[in-house]
């Protein structure tokens, strides 16, 4: 090829390296698309083998009498969790109303039911791309992702017809939360982070103000503008003194919902004081 | 080599990398796949002439920037060229007709290429690996298992491509 050109090989080693370092330094936002568009060229075959997909699932204990599948068991609980979380708000809602009664009930949030397109999962990053077509107007980066009745994830990028969800379990990944432990009416408030390892982690909560169980349910907390009402991330999986700060808990928490087969995912839309009305999700459960 | 005949398997490879179906070969919490780009590189930095190794490895890390899910540009090329070119230069150090030393070659391009491509996303994206040791590792373990695999199907394309192979290594030569 260079030699028709006559051009040397370390020249054009030197060339094409300089190419690449152009590359890397030119600004992120402005070189994805790149791969953003292979992805919506591609996409149908890239699809490929999706619904295929391994799924991991917690351990369950054998039980032979059961009536009842652990999936659906699963999906129960997860219900049973954010109907717990939603009565607590409830009661705490009532109590304010009964000392200032001209408070209104808010309205509740839209939804926008989007399909997932892929699932990126690597040890550098856990997201799905959505389509959205028609709906991008009401997509906005950080809202919540809602996918198996639990939060996945947040809107990281939105594109004309196309968005971005990283997963509560990036390691980018950071998000008020609540844990709620067993009888209890409060929530212990922390840091909800991603492991990168399809797990989440919740750093700097004392071991002596704090006693975690396993078991325990993990809440993504209200946060104006974006989400309401607390909604179920995960259980802890495992609680342990941090071997690098004996005195807090390294915490770990396996995420309810099972992103690596869902079909669709529904957006929480709180803000809709662009006049958008974003549909709201008619007989297709994300 | 024949070009366009290059870039239609590039295509396919970018494909396969990027496709959804490796989800079935993923193994460990981390997700880890074989990079199939990676194995593709070392295979036609062995067995083209040097020049036609050093467009090939620059080549196939741009495929493996477009295909990667982060779409980080500019990692994978500088990596996967600077270390595909070096190859071609030492590659008569090896007789690569042997799968136990493609297996080999595969396993420690991808202990040099993979920390480095993890090392320029940082540098691009701030965004990091949770355990990269675990993942450079078995990366290039899993890597290593599949590569003499897609080294044979290459081979057996290598005519179609225009690939001329290199003489086995002799001793003589040397001598």
């Amino acid at each position: 090829m260079a030699q028709h050109l006559n051009i040397s090989r370390g020249t054009m080693f030197f060339v094409l390296l300089t190419a690449g370092i152009l590359l890397q330094i030119a600004d992120h936002d402005s070189t994805k698309a790149l791969g953003y568009r292979f992805q919506q060229i591609a996409g149908p075959v890239l699809r490929i083998g999706r619904a295929i997909q391994p799924t991991t699932t917690l351990a369950q204990k054998d039980d032979p009498g059961k009536l009842i599948s652990p999936s659906e068991y699963r999906k129960l609980q997860t219900r049973y969790d954010n109907l717990n979380a939603e009565l607590l708000d409830l009661q705490q809602r009532y109590s304010k109303l009964a000392h200032i009664r001209t408070i209104l009930p808010e309205p509740g949030p839209a939804l926008v039911v989007a399909d997932v397109i892929q699932t990126a999962i690597s040890p550098t990053q856990r997201e799905l791309i959505l389509n959205i077509s028609g709906q991008s107007q009401s997509v906005k980066p950080g809202q919540y992702v809602l996918g198996d009745d639990t939060i996945i994830g947040t809107i990281s990028d939105v594109y004309s017809s196309r968005a971005r969800v990283r997963l509560v379990t990036d390691s980018r990944h950071f998000l008020p939360a609540g844990i709620l432990l067993e009888g209890a009416r409060d929530y212990i408030p922390a840091q909800i982070g991603g492991a990168g390892d399809g797990t989440c982690k919740i750093p700097l909560l004392s071991r002596k103000d704090h006693d975690i169980q396993v078991g325990s349910a993990v809440f993504a907390m209200k946060r104006t503008g974006f989400l309401d009402t607390p909604i179920l991330i995960g259980k802890v999986s495992s609680v342990q003194p941090d071997e690098k700060q004996p005195l807090l808990w390294d915490i770990t928490v396996q995420p309810a919902g099972q992103v690596e087969t869902l079909g669709s995912v529904a957006i929480v839309v709180m803000d809709l004081s662009d006049g958008s009305k974003p549909g709201r999700p008619e007989g297709k459960t994300p | 080599m024949k070009w366009p005949r290059f870039i239609l398997i590039l295509l396919a490879l970018m494909l396969l990398d990027a496709g959804q179906w490796t989800g079935m070969l993923a193994v460990g919490q981390q997700q880890i796949r074989p990079d199939f780009l990676l194995i593709a590189m070392v295979f036609f930095a062995s067995n083209g002439s040097t020049g036609e190794a050093m467009y090939a490895s620059f080549l196939i890390g741009l495929a493996a920037d477009i295909s990667s899910e982060g779409a980080v540009i500019g990692p994978c090329i500088l990596s996967f060229g600077t270390f595909g070119t070096l190859l071609s230069l030492v590659r008569r150090v090896v007789v690569m007709q042997r799968v136990i030393f493609q297996a080999i070659t595969i396993f420690v391009m991808a202990l040099l290429i993979l920390p480095t491509m993890y090392l320029l996303i940082r540098a691009k994206t701030g965004q990091s690996v949770s355990h990269p040791m675990s993942a450079i590792l078995g990366g290039a373990v899993y890597a290593a298992i599949v590569g003499p695999i897609l080294w044979k199907l290459l081979s057996m394309l290598g005519g179609w491509l225009g690939l001329h192979q290199p003489p086995p290594y002799s001793m003589r030569r040397y001598v």
